[in-house]
């Protein structure tokens, strides 16, 4: 333990010098400037940005490297927030509260509470990976398919958060997401499945291009054929530009919790940001004492999720450093990026490289309260925005979310699903069906079906193999609380209530 | 309308012109489509290229475009219809393109494009957990006799170079192919979790994905796909233990269409260039990656052969009939 | 369902878009089941094949629509007030001349030109022009920004290449 701190400490005495700073500084800038834009992910802000990287000494790109992967996590949940864009589909969990805080003059704290979170979340996760990667590690590889497939149904319990009024419409979008996410070719055999002979269809629906659509494409449709009946006025900044005293108690729990789900299920090979936002959000609006503001912009919906997408960002760090495994494609990026400085991450890295290592977990310390350093003063800049006049706030929306899928996959087909699906989110706010089920769908299904496959096709077809394990029939039970508690806590609060 | 028409072909024509003129002086200026999405094999092999290419003094400058999707057979198609006679355009590609554009019936073939070079190569390293009771290839060759379904494999998508090695493995211990339980995963990171935690009896892919755990002993390599032994990995090839089995993740680079006698020549030229270059070898040794320059018709006729092989595999897996 | 008590049963005649909803839903399921039986591979160890998530997912589709069509006649739908469709169409031309100008080389800047311009109109401005100018400004901005500091390739028309 003791040499940890003290190579911890050579670490931050590498990073700590002013020019480092100033590396970490330009590269959170950089990459909070393009991981904004819809459509560009982390992965390829890191792509795009490496090479600037490659220009400077091995610290010093590290540094650099760490706080453009920091910021690109980041960028996406300020226009999630600000116009209802999420950039990649990690912050769609943001967009929901987020979003509708802003519009009521709350964008400055939604903001705040995710700068806030991200840093918080982040700093508790980095501390995760400096000290419990080796023994988490294990723990992570030990996930079998099967218990995947149990995470897969825990998230699915928990979809019903965002429901809303009607659970059959809520169902509906559900099932609709589900039948987007059958297309594509199946991962276990190989063939086309609703292809229908266009190839851009055989990877699939792009979530990000169906969250842009839905949510940003949808909106100025519907707002577009609405606005002579009801001009809205968005105010940007109604009460405090800050958070108050309320929104630091409504938030820090939240931020605690975001991370405590975002860091181990991020460090899980096959984990990823988006299940950690989902189980946050809905358990944030299960503890949260106003249900009802939730859809109405409860900070606690941005806090939790935004604090467990960064959370998980430090998580996948842990495979990639320890096994060298790279679970996202921002992760193989990375791989590659290290390499490139001598890192050659696995096993034997911390016992062979400490300094490097050290370093880098140094860098992503100095990344993560730089992030709050730009962001925070920023806040105030970003919320004006919303007060660009509507036909023009509403044009430049157009603009970036068609942009973002340009530039990542400029395609007929493509830009043909923004529309296609952007009708879509234009019909369901009409007949006011709930948008994010349809994105949890197509991002839940594929993998709950991958899974569930891929074990019974280890057990030959034995299906006990689904509760063999701990892990596995934990899961099952947590999801049979998360089930059952919401009937059984409305009996009990009945029969307080037939007592008084 | 008509005017615009006219004033857009022109423009095209104007531009078309001044670009082929400018490239004929001085070195080119290169654009490079990496047919998949940023982080995978092509998309480095991609921006390896570029790196190299500029700082050997090979080209002047290199774009790199990610045209993603279906294994590369979307990337080939805009590629063929869109730099059609285009001395400048380069695609990256390789064997998982040659199964897609099969198993994807894609009307584009590699047929369609100019061969330039094979430039790299990865073997296949097959591997099982340190304490598996198979610690040989005859030890997996005998396993897959006993009992086929038992024997789990843990790669890459179905119908790539990992499922068709671990076909071309049973096949060569006279087993049935068809009746491999090959599992695939996403990505190699998730099958060598599957293979560390001993949820499957071996996993397979490329060398570089397992070095560290083989290294540090949490893997046991028991064949690599390679005709001889290679000089950076500890352990035997599957050819000397009697499992006749040569096959690996080749990538290339390849021109448009319809080029002219000298515009090969150039291209040619420019990447012998690179390949030959200090930059790329260093490249090459950083990544793990071996050096299978085949340039020309040596590398067109290998394409026609390997082809074979892919096709035949793929069809009794099942993935082409 | 929570929504079945209800008052509709005054409601004289069906709602047509939800109708709709629940024929499209319907159709939705046909398409995925057709497609289902047309795949030849069946898994072989997994019992559960690749048909077996389509055909559950078709099932809850035609559950839901035929719900949906229930709730068409007895106004389980909220109601909703009437739509200035040139708005929306505004909004889908703009955007569809985006997807033309990518699939006809027609290029990025006219292509985010129109699209800024013609959301712009459908909010209720009446400039086009001026409007026009602004899209082709913020366009080229961003397509310099991206094709030179970031290298990223972007679709190009004539006017791209002159750059």
């Amino acid at each position: 333990m003791f040499e940890t701190f003290a190579a911890l400490g050579n670490g931050f005495a590498l990073a700590l010098q002013p020019d480092k700073l100033l590396f970490a500084l330009v590269g959170v800038f950089l990459g909070t400037a393009v991981g904004v834009l819809p459509g560009i992910g982390p992965a390829l802000t890191v792509a795009l940005l490496l090479p600037i990287t490659f220009k400077l000494d091995p610290t010093g790109s590290l540094i650099m490297f760490a706080g453009i992967y920091y910021g690109g996590m980041y960028g996406g949940s300020t226009t999630a927030i600000l116009i209802n864009t999420p950039g990649e589909s990690a912050s769609m969990a943001t967009a929901l509260e987020g979003n509708k805080m802003a519009k009521a003059g709350r964008g400055g704290p939604a903001l705040a509470t995710a700068a806030i979170g991200s840093f918080v979340a982040g700093l508790i996760a980095t501390i995760g990976l400096a000290f419990l990667a080796p023994s988490l590690v294990e723990l992570a590889i030990s996930f079998t398919a099967a218990d995947y497939f149990a995470l897969m149904v825990l998230a699915f319990v928990t979809v019903s958060a965002t429901f809303g009024a009607s659970p059959l419409r809520g169902l509906t979008s559900l099932f609709i997401g589900l039948s987007l996410g059958i297309i594509g070719i199946d991962k276990l055999t190989g063939q086309q499945r609703l292809v229908f002979g266009i190839p851009d269809l055989s990877d699939g629906v792009e979530v990000t291009t169906l969250a842009v659509a839905l949510f940003a494409v949808g909106e100025a449709l519907f707002v577009a054929s609405r606005h002579k009946a009801v001009t809205e006025k968005i105010e940007a900044v109604r009460g405090s530009l800050w958070m108050t005293k309320e929104d630091w108690k409504r938030s820090w729990k939240p931020w605690l919790r975001g991370a405590l789900l975002g860091f181990p299920i991020g460090a899980l090979p096959a984990g990823g940001a988006e299940i950690p936002t989902f189980l946050s959000y809905s358990l944030e609006k299960r503890l949260c004492k106003k249900p009802d503001e939730f859809g109405n912009g409860a900070i606690e919906g941005v806090a939790g999720p935004e604090a467990a997408n960064n959370a998980s960002a430090a998580g996948t760090l842990v495979p990639l450093l320890t096994l060298g495994l790279p679970t996202s494609a921002t992760a193989a990026i990375m791989l590659a990026g290290f390499q490139q400085y001598g890192l050659n991450p696995g096993p034997l890295l911390f016992a062979e490289k400490p300094d490097l290592v050290w370093g880098l977990i140094a860098s992503l310390f100095i990344a993560n309260a730089m992030l709050l350093v730009l962001n925070l003063p920023l806040v105030g800049l970003w919320v004006r925005l919303l007060t660009i006049p509507q036909p023009w706030l509403y044009g430049g929306i157009m603009v970036f979310a068609t942009m973002g899928t340009i530039a990542a996959k400029p395609s007929v087909v493509e830009l043909g699903m923004l529309l296609v699906f952007g009708g879509m989110g234009f019909l369901m706010r009409r007949f006011d069906y709930p948008i994010a089920p349809v994105v949890i769908g197509l991002i839940l299904g594929p993998l709950a079906e991958t899974q569930l496959r891929r074990a019974l096709t280890i057990s030959l077809g034995d299906l006990s193999v689904l509760v063999k394990s701990p892990i596995s029939i934990g899961l099952y039970v947590v999801a049979a609380i998360a089930l059952l508690a919401p009937f059984v806590l409305t009996r009990l609060r009945d029969l307080g209530a037939d007592e008084d | 309308m008509f005017e615009f028409k006219r004033f857009l072909r022109t423009a095209v024509t104007v531009a078309a012109v001044t670009a082929s003129a400018s490239a004929a002086f001085a070195q080119a200026e290169y654009k490079l489509m990496a047919p998949a999405a940023p982080g995978g094999g092509w998309d480095q092999t991609a921006r390896s290229m570029q790196q190299a290419m500029v700082a050997s003094g090979a080209a002047k400058s290199v774009q790199v475009n990610n045209v993603a999707g279906a294994g590369g057979t979307i990337g080939i198609a805009q590629f063929v219809n869109g730099s059609k006679g285009d001395p400048n355009a380069l695609m990256v590609g390789g064997f998982v393109m040659m199964g897609a554009i099969l198993t994807n019936k894609s009307p584009v073939g590699l047929d369609r494009v100019t061969p330039i070079a094979r430039l790299t190569g990865e073997y296949e390293a097959i591997v099982v957990p340190a304490n598996s009771p198979i610690k040989t290839a005859k030890d997996l060759v005998a396993a897959l006799k006993a009992d086929t379904a038992k024997v789990t494999w843990a790669g890459g998508s179905a119908g790539g170079v990992d499922h068709i090695a671990a076909g071309l493995i049973a096949k060569a211990a006279g087993v049935d192919a068809t009746k491999i339980n090959y599992v695939p995963f996403s990505g190699g990171g998730e099958a060598l979790a599957a293979v560390l935690s001993g949820q499957v009896t071996a996993g397979i892919s490329g060398y570089g994905e397992f070095e560290g755990q083989i290294k540090a002993g949490k893997l046991r390599l028991i064949g690599m796909t390679s005709a001889e032994r290679l000089p950076d990995v500890d352990g035997p090839t599957l050819k000397e233990q009697g499992v006749d089995v040569v096959i690996a993740n080749w990538r290339a680079v390849f021109a448009a269409p319809d080029l002219t006698a000298d515009q090969k020549k150039a291209t040619l030229a420019a990447i012998e260039k690179m390949a030959k270059s200090k930059e790329w070898q260093d490249i090459l040794k950083q990544k793990g990656w071996a050096d299978t320059y085949l340039a020309g018709d040596a590398f067109a006729a290998y394409l026609k052969t390997e082809n074979e092989v892919v096709s035949d595999m793929l069809r009794s897996i099942g993935l082409v009939k | 369902m929570s929504e079945l008590p209800d008052t509709a049963a005054t409601r004289p005649s069906p709602d047509m878009g939800v109708l709709l909803i629940g024929i499209g839903l319907i159709a939705v399921a046909a398409v995925i089941l057709w497609d289902a039986s047309q795949m030849t591979m069946a898994p072989l160890y997994a019992k559960i094949g690749p048909k077996v998530a389509p055909n559950a997912i078709a099932g809850g589709l035609v559950l839901f629509g035929i719900l949906t069509l229930l709730g068409a006649f007895r106004g389980w739908f909220p109601a909703r007030d009437a739509d200035d469709w040139a708005g929306a169409a505004w909004v889908a031309g703009g955007l569809s001349f985006t997807i033309a100008a990518v699939g006809l080389d027609i290029g990025f800047i006219p292509g985010m030109a129109v699209l800024f311009a013609f959301t712009a109109r459908a909010m209720g401005r009446r400039a086009l022009l001026v409007d026009l100018v602004i899209g082709v400004v913020i366009a080229l901005a961003v397509y310099l920004l991206f094709t030179k500091l970031l290298s990223l390739s972007l679709p190009r028309g004539p006017l791209e290449r002159l750059l």
